[in-house]
Parts: C-alpha cells; structure tokens; sequence
C-alpha cells in the first residue's frame, strides 16, 4: 500500500547530496580530488552535477564546500531549476529564494549570462542567501528583500522564468525532522494554502508573456499544491500547465479529486515526487506558461 | 552602494595590478563601491535589473576591500584574477590550506617579501592574506567561511 511505503521512507534518512558549481569548477575536476579525500560519490540519475556522497555531515566542513565549489542540497530539490528549461541571458526571479540553493543552481544555468533575483521576505534569512550567492561567486545575481505579494504590481511582465518555491508545511521532508509531523495541524496547511495563493498569482503577473512558472513546494498536501494551482487557472486564464516528465525518476501525476474538491483535468500535468520514489525528499512540481491574449 | 567612476576604476585597477599583477582585471565587470571600501564585482546586465527594482540589498559579489595602502581580494575576488598573470601567489599544501581556511596564521615557506599574497591549493584559490615580516601569512577569511577546527 502507498501509504505503508510512505510512512516508511519517512523512517529512512535522507541520503547527503550535492551539486558541483559549475560557475567555478567541473565535476572532471572536483570530483576526482573527493574520491581522493576519501568520499564516495554517485551521480544522481535525474539531474546534471549532481551526487550522492557519504560518509554524511562531512562535506560541509571540507575546504571545497567552504570554497564554493560544492553546494549541498536536496537530491530532488536540484529538480526545480532543471525543470524551468533556463537558457543563458534570460531575468530569472527565484521569488522564496533563502537560503539560496535553487538561486545558485539557477545561476550555474544561466551560466554568467542574464541576471538572477533572488528575492525574500526575511531579512535574518536574506543573510544566508547572501552568504550562500558569494560562496557560489554568482556576478550576475540581485537580492532583494520584498513580500513576494507584490512582484505582480511592480514588476509586471518583467521575468522569463520565475520560480516559486512556496513556503509549507513540508511533510515531504518529515524524515529530516520528525517534530514537522508532530506539529503539523490541517488549518496550517490552509493558512499556507491562501499565503501561495497570493504568491502563485504574484509570480504569474511578473512573468512575461511566453515565460515559465515553476510552482513547487516540498509539501504532499493538496491544499498547498493542486488547490493552489487550480486557483491560478482560474484567475488566470491565459495559464497553460505544461507537462513534467522528470527523466530516470519515478513520480506520480497530480490529484485530480481530493475530499470532494474537483480539479481541472490538466492538473494531471502536475507532478507529485514522493520520498519512495527518490529515496530523498518529497516534492510537488507544476510548470505554467504565460500564454498571450491571443493563445 | 554607488559604481565607481573611471578616474576609480583606474585607480582600483593599478592598485590591483600592483599588487597581484593582474591589470587588466575584472575589465568587463562594472564594479561598486559600498561602505568601507567594500568593492563588488557584477555584470552590467545586473545593474539595468538593479535599476529596475525596489528593495535591493546587494549586487553581484563582494571582490575586495580597498584600503589607502592597498587591495585585499577576497575568496571570490581572487578566484577571478587571470592566474597566468599572478605575481603574489603561494603554493600551499594541504595542511597549510587547511589552516587558511581556518583564518589562522600560515607561516610561508618560499616568500619573496609581498605584504599580500594569494593563496593557491590544488589549483583553486584562496583568497588574500596579509603577511607579518617574519613572513607568517594572516588569511582574511571571513568568520562565517572559516573552517572549524576538529
């Protein structure tokens, strides 16, 4: 049964991932010289420059890491960036971006070219964001320090890509922190549901006609993730969800029904990675193009 | 935060060929002055988003600190000197880099008398250190990089 699978890949840590930053090295490089030091690296099926490593907790206190030439970070969260099809020279706005890892990544895409925004409400976690952008060395990257809510009014149409990575109540990484599944009560899921709402239609109204949205949470309730797309769709209707197929990763499509709430049929296009499915995080993936008053 | 004038940008750029030999450096970048003489690196394309949005914090990457007596790079800043160039860089082992990273005191072995020097380990760079006469090298690694001792 999936839940029984579920439950039980909740028991299981996650695996220490990382990215090589490409901005400052190649893996032929770095690599070669962890295995030297001792590391056992595998490359991840599902994404460019990225790996497994053990022994774990070890890498962040290399002189690698502290160098920037290596960025942990969750083994599907490295998804989101991937997934956002960013070509060098576009204007990407990570909307959510402490503490930097998708920021980072997208930088590593646009490869020198075009200009990253890394963009967050918390002005105590715009400081790792900082932090983790210099380490990365990324010249062509903006902080701002702004309630994603109003990127729709000042800077509209502005983005080629924009990624929102929503804050949640993050039951798809339970296995990290077992205290979020204690804590967790279903009105905190509806409190985050009507915060991504705002944000969802924010980030929409900033991209340019004919830019892409990536929405992702690492949460698996259908409040925070299919009810919130719906509603774009629904305000929107120049939204177009496109289809994710993730290469050499199991996945599952988005819920077309949940407690009685119906779901337009494209909501299938919509991606649910479970913790079985990657044996790391969970995460939920919908991909929205802007299409034009004519499309 | 402000962008540096020519008449800097000239000055910035002997201070940093003096030093490090590099003269041509970060010639395409457009470069910022922020307090201190805290020096940021990014590209123009960057500025024409800076100007278009509200509530920016910062640009691009912190590259050195620019004193009247000189330039300290930092790790980001060194890392983009064209190293064939380099007239200040000592090679360190892995021990000696170990303690860089640390923030801590290196005593050189093959110094040639420069007050700053670039460290280079395995090929990749380390950002600047002041060097005491005795030719013991202080590393400016920033606190929140520092590696922790185990």
């Amino acid at each position: 049964m999936e839940y029984d699978r579920l439950i039980s890949s909740y028991e299981t840590n996650l695996p220490e991932s990382f990215r090589v930053n490409t901005l400052k090295t190649e893996p032929g490089k770095i690599i070669p010289i962890l295995e030297e030091e001792g590391y056992q690296v595998s490359p991840l099926k599902w994404v460019r420059n990225g790996y497994t490593v053990k022994p774990e907790d070890r890498l962040s206190h290399s002189i690698w890491y502290k160098l920037g030439l290596v960025y942990i970070q969750g083994a599907v969260s490295m998804l989101a960036a991937e997934l956002l099809d960013i070509a060098p020279g576009q204007i990407v706005l990570d909307m959510c971006a402490a503490p930097g890892s998708k920021s980072t990544h997208i930088a590593m895409l646009l490869k020198g070219r075009g200009v990253v925004v890394a963009n967050d409400v918390s002005t105590t976690r715009v400081k790792a964001l900082a932090s983790n952008l210099q380490r990365c060395g990324v010249l062509n990257s903006v902080i701002t320090i702004s309630d994603g809510r109003m990127f729709g009014r000042r800077a509209r149409d502005f983005f080629d890509r924009v990624l929102l990575d929503a804050p949640c109540s993050s039951l798809g990484i339970i296995s990290k922190d077992w205290s979020i599944a204690r804590k967790w009560r279903e009105k905190d899921s509806l409190i985050y549901s009507r915060l991504q709402k705002s944000l969802i239609i924010s980030a929409y109204d900033s991209l340019k006609v004919d830019g892409i949205l990536l929405y992702s949470t690492c949460t698996l309730h259908p409040l925070e993730n299919e009810d919130v797309v719906a509603h774009l769709l629904e305000k929107r209707p120049s939204a177009e969800l496109l289809e994710i197929r993730p290469e050499k990763l199991e996945y599952l499509h988005g819920l077309r029904e949940w407690h009685g709430r119906e779901y337009p049929p494209t909501i299938g296009r919509c991606i649910r990675i479970y913790p079985y499915h990657s044996g790391s995080e969970g995460f939920f993936f919908a991909k929205v193009r802007k299409r034009g008053e004519a499309g | 935060m402000r962008r540096l004038d020519e008449v800097e940008r000239k000055l910035f750029g002997e201070a940093v060929g003096r030093t490090y030999g590099d003269e041509h450096y970060l010639k395409s970048m457009e470069l910022l002055i922020a307090g201190e003489g805290r020096v940021r690196a990014c590209t123009s394309e960057t500025l024409q988003v800076v100007d278009s949005l509200k509530k920016v914090l910062a640009a691009g990457v912190y590259v050195a600190k620019w004193k009247y007596w000189g330039v300290i790079l930092s790790v980001e800043g060194s890392q983009l000197l064209r190293e064939e160039n380099t007239i200040n860089t000592v090679e360190l082992d892995g021990e000696m880099a170990r303690k860089w990273m640390m923030g801590a005191p290196v005593p050189l072995r093959d110094w040639n008398g420069q007050k700053i020097v670039v460290g280079r380990y395995r090929g990749f760079m380390l950002g600047s250190a002041i060097v005491g006469r005795d030719g013991v090298a202080y590393p400016q690694i920033p606190k929140w990089r520092r590696l922790q001792e185990e």
